[in-house]
């Protein structure tokens, strides 16, 4: 069953239907819920209240894509998520395990086709880009995951977060600026590619 | 370093080149400032950079299925009703009660036609004998001495009696038991009912025998037929009013029961169907 069916009938209310656009889209809900939260636990409960949220919802899509609907309810979610969260006190950006300890390596992240080395260092480079994406201001940040992660174009972001385009421009541009800022810090981490461009400035 | 004095401008203007996001005119200009600044160039490769780092960013799987289930639905969408399980054994001890009416009904009506059919063919027959001789008082009067043997002799049959010697012993006897009767058809309401036509047949033929022995006066046949006719009168009414109440107390009953049923059923219906 295509896309468009299944959205017919979870529409009519059939939660299997519905259920396997879920299964279709979870991953990419759930990054965009982690990349822009930082947080596995709040990244789930986000992604989860997501697609609670678009089966209410379900009504006011008018077609286009789907993928940017739901990408559109996951931002709102992580939004609604994260000043749920500022009340409570801050908790660490790494992953923990059940004694709060925090796990060195995050197995759940890591590509097993990799060597220890190499998923060593792939796991720390993406906690320094996480790290870094973390310091963005909550609308920079969700703009630059939504282009640079997710890979959306300028018009659907600005659909998405209901800017104009020129703000989504210009967040970008500054969110990309404070991201390459921040990746310095983390420059021995970085692919040899990268570091060149820095060694030449 | 090199970057610091770029405007913001500029920097909206390559992070937009690099994503191919600028006219064709403003991308053919900055081209050309590409070429020529270093500065401008050394900003975009930063930028360029810092985009393809976040590209690098591995594709994470979801930790679990965040498939939906009816209960995240339900219990998010709405508070459950209160009144659903409420509505729900209302309607459902309302349709027994009325299940429950209509079968008693059914049964007690089935039986109450029983006791009539078995009723009717006893009460005839006492009904025929007691206008046959009604028709025939006069006759039978006039065979007065033949029916004082018979009288007697089914009076010396009956234990409990003395033999009558005198007519003003026969009417006082008379009297007496026409009496008794009376009370006790009265006293007993059931007593009217039809199991005991015949007993009531037997007294009476035996009154109309002792009757018949005596040389009674027309007053007192007159009061004896009176009382009969009355005694049969309470028995023909003691069974209609308890068929009256009936009528009354059971069908509302069991219009109320139903509708209360129906409603009740229906209330349930639509509060569960606005749950979901």
């Amino acid at each position: 069953m295509d896309e468009v069916a299944l959205i017919q009938s979870a529409r009519q209310g059939d939660l299997t239907a519905f259920n396997r656009l879920v299964l279709t889209y979870q991953d990419m809900v759930y990054n965009q819920a982690y990349r822009v939260i930082g947080e596995t636990d709040a990244a789930e409960d986000a992604a989860q209240e997501a697609f609670i949220s678009a089966y209410r919802k379900l009504h006011t899509f008018r077609g286009g894509s789907f993928r940017g609907w739901l990408l559109r309810i996951v931002t709102n979610a992580c939004y609604d998520e994260l000043r749920r969260r500022k009340r409570k006190p801050v908790t660490a950006l790494e992953p923990q395990n059940k004694d709060g300890e925090e796990i060195e390596s995050a197995r759940w992240m890591v590509d097993p086709n990799l060597s220890p080395e190499e998923r060593v260092q792939q796991v720390e480079l993406e906690q320094a880009i996480q790290n870094c994406l973390n310091a963005l201001p909550l609308d920079f940040r969700t703009v630059a995951v939504l282009i640079d992660v997710q890979g959306m174009d300028y018009a659907q972001v600005a659909e998405i977060v209901k800017k104009p385009l020129g703000t989504v421009k210009s967040r970008l541009a500054r969110a990309r600026r404070r991201m390459q800022l921040c990746l310095q810090k983390f420059r021995e981490l970085l692919p040899m590619a990268f570091r060149l461009s820095e060694e030449d400035s | 370093m090199m970057t610091e004095n770029i405007s913001r401008r500029d920097w909206e203007h390559l992070s937009a080149y690099l994503d191919n996001q600028l006219s064709a005119k403003e991308s053919d200009r900055l081209s050309a400032r590409l070429k020529t600044d270093k500065k401008l160039l050394t900003a975009f490769e930063e930028l360029q950079m810092a985009r393809n780092t976040m590209n690098q960013l591995p594709y994470l799987r979801a930790p679990r299925n965040f498939t939906v289930t009816p209960e995240m639905i339900g219990a998010r969408k709405r508070k459950p009703s209160r009144l659903y399980p409420a509505f729900r054994l209302a309607s459902v001890l309302t349709s027994f009660l009325f299940v429950f009416i209509m079968v008693g009904d059914f049964f007690s009506s089935g039986a109450l036609t029983m006791q009539k059919d078995l009723a009717a063919p006893a009460m005839a027959p006492a009904a025929e004998v007691y206008e046959e001789e009604s028709l025939e008082a006069e006759p039978i009067m006039g065979d007065a001495q033949l029916d004082v043997e018979d009288g007697l002799s089914e009076v010396d049959s009956a234990p409990e009696r003395e033999p009558y010697t005198s007519a003003e012993e026969g009417i006082v006897s008379e009297e007496i038991a026409s009496e008794k009767t009376t009370e006790e058809m009265v006293g007993e309401p059931n007593a009217a009912m039809p199991e005991s036509p015949a007993p009531l047949a037997d007294t009476e033929t035996q009154e109309r025998e002792l009757i018949s022995t005596t040389p009674m006066d027309t007053t007192s046949e007159v009061e004896n037929q009176t009382d009969i006719a009355e005694i049969d009168h309470q028995g023909e009414q003691t069974t209609p009013i308890l068929e009256a109440s009936g009528i009354l107390w059971l069908p509302l009953l069991k219009i109320i029961m139903g509708a209360a049923a129906v409603v009740t059923t229906i209330a349930a219906f639509t509060l569960r169907k606005r749950e979901r």
